[in-house]
């Protein structure tokens, strides 16, 4: 499932419309794991990143009447994650910098280290980054969006988009040849 | 694989072990109760134009020296600009908003940079704003006794009856009375340490009933702060047209929208666009308007018809020459 494409839409059209109550429930359901994780490629620490995408969740209750439409509010979400993220950075940024990283399973098998090595330093590099070229990669490559809508979630423009996109890449290529 | 791809398994593993806890009960805990909201809302139109009530008598009476201290400066830009004979500091005020009590930021001028901390908490705890719709929520009786940073410790020392939590204040409110000292603490000492409170010099298991054992981190800004601030111009300034107004509007769709009210008439609105949407981003935009007296509003949009959370404002009276 992507975010791009709820999978509930059907469901409202024959409910004939949730209340703001209801679109809560249904989109938490869909979407929470997937924004949490989204939000944990922006801020790294896991709590922090819960509690954006809870707040974000309130912020969509409380607008559901001008979003009634499920895409929409998932747009809404999108956005509201990838901004209180950013905006969490700037505010907390002793507290990110020195946040530990995300619990992880501790088997203690060599490769359970090996991903929680690798994991590590993945999320490393992309705190390494520049906001935007971080929330450009996450918007494209993580929650698989277009060109089209990573510039409307953003606020920027696709030459822009494509810019970021392609910095972001080339800051991140070395590790990517550990995965191939 | 290609590069895409690639990244695409890149990062969907790097987060691949993330396991939310789950966070259904705690939204729900918040978005339930619109009604209560509603009738907050009503609530806090009902001190805001109890306030605007006693500003007019305060003028009236005399008292209007309070906000004649921002007015030194040649209009908007001059009152916030830091001079070198008296530096500007950002101290916090409790206002109500749509969604309740939250702080709004002003620019108070110090007598010196050494004082800053000092005059700066004092004012907030005091509730000595300009704005009339602002407050301390700090209950009478309460004393600023010292504040500062010292080997990496940014304290603030109070007195008076703040141990436990009065009758009459919610844990939100009294939550949001460390606020407003943490945010001034820190805007003023440039840090983001958490501030480390002491009464009486002491540290103090509670302050306003709220655990004060650890020193108390600032909160996320988007539950902390107004959606709708506006930092220029200042509330009883004297401004040429046409001035800029600027400001910070966590708005829906980043939409922000100001009316210009001379008595009840509107006199001129317009809208713009906040850099981004739904978290605090900056604003600006120009007003021309004839001299006169006025009253500056600037609001997000009503999008919510009753539902949700209703608009956000922040006001300013302004006198154009």
């Amino acid at each position: 499932m992507t975010l791009r494409k709820p999978g509930t839409t059907k469901a409202v059209s024959q409910g004939g419309g949730w209340d703001a109550d209801a679109a809560v429930e249904e989109l938490y359901a869909a979407h929470y794991r997937r924004l949490v994780r989204l939000s944990v490629l922006l801020v790294r620490d896991v709590e922090t990143a819960e509690e954006v995408v809870q707040d974000s969740f309130v912020a969509m209750h409380g607008r559901w009447r001008s979003l009634r439409e499920p895409d929409k509010a998932l747009a809404y979400l999108r956005q509201t994650v990838v901004n209180r993220s950013r905006s969490v950075l700037r505010h907390r940024g002793v507290r990110a910098a020195y946040a530990p990283p995300p619990p992880r399973d501790q088997s203690g098998a060599d490769e359970d280290a090996l991903a929680s090595e690798r994991r590590a330093s993945v999320l490393d590099a992309l705190r390494g980054l520049p906001d935007r070229q971080r929330e450009v990669l996450a918007l494209r490559y993580y929650l698989d969006l277009s060109e089209a809508d990573i510039a409307q979630t953003l606020g920027i423009s696709r030459g822009a988009v494509k810019s970021h996109a392609s910095r972001g890449v080339a800051a991140l290529r070395s590790l990517m040849e550990d995965v191939s | 694989m290609n590069s895409d791809d690639q990244l695409r398994a890149l990062l969907e593993d790097a987060v691949a072990d993330v396991r939310p806890r789950s966070g259904l009960d705690s939204i729900r805990s918040r978005t339930t109760g619109s009604s209560h909201r509603a009738w907050g809302w009503s609530a806090g139109a009902a001190v805001l134009a109890t306030a605007a009530t006693i500003a007019v008598v305060a003028v009236l009476g005399g008292l209007g020296g309070v906000s004649g201290t921002t007015d030194a400066g040649p209009g908007p830009a001059g009152s916030t600009a830091p001079t070198a004979e008296s530096p500007t500091e950002t101290v916090y005020f409790v206002g109500q908003t749509g969604a309740g009590p939250r702080l709004f930021p002003e620019m108070h001028r110090v007598s010196s940079t050494g004082a800053a901390l000092d005059e700066s908490l004092g004012a907030a705890v005091g509730g000595r704003a300009d704005d009339p719709d602002y407050a301390s929520s700090w209950p009478a009786g309460t004393t600023m006794q010292r504040a500062q940073l010292e080997h990496g410790v940014l304290s603030v020392d109070l007195g008076g009856p703040v141990v436990g939590r009065p009758a009459g204040t919610t844990r939100t409110q009294a939550a949001l009375a460390l606020q407003q000292l943490v945010y001034t603490a820190q805007d003023v000492a440039r840090s983001r340490i958490p501030v480390t409170f002491l009464h009486d010099g002491r540290p103090t298991a509670t302050l306003l009933g709220e655990p004060t054992v650890q020193p108390v981190a600032a909160g996320s800004a988007d539950d902390v702060l107004a959606p709708v601030q506006v930092a220029s111009p200042s509330d009883g300034s004297t401004v040429r047209s046409p001035f800029t107004v600027t400001g910070k509007a966590a708005a829906f769709e980043a939409n922000v929208q100001w009316e210009l009210m001379r008595g009840s008439a509107v006199a001129k609105r317009g809208f713009t666009t906040a850099r981004e949407c739904c978290t605090l981003a900056p604003y600006s935009f120009r007003v021309e308007a004839p001299p006169g007296e006025y009253t500056l509003v600037v609001h997000d949009e009503d999008a919510s018809g009753g539902e949700g959370n209703p608009p956000a404002q922040d006001t300013k009276r302004v006198t154009v020459r």
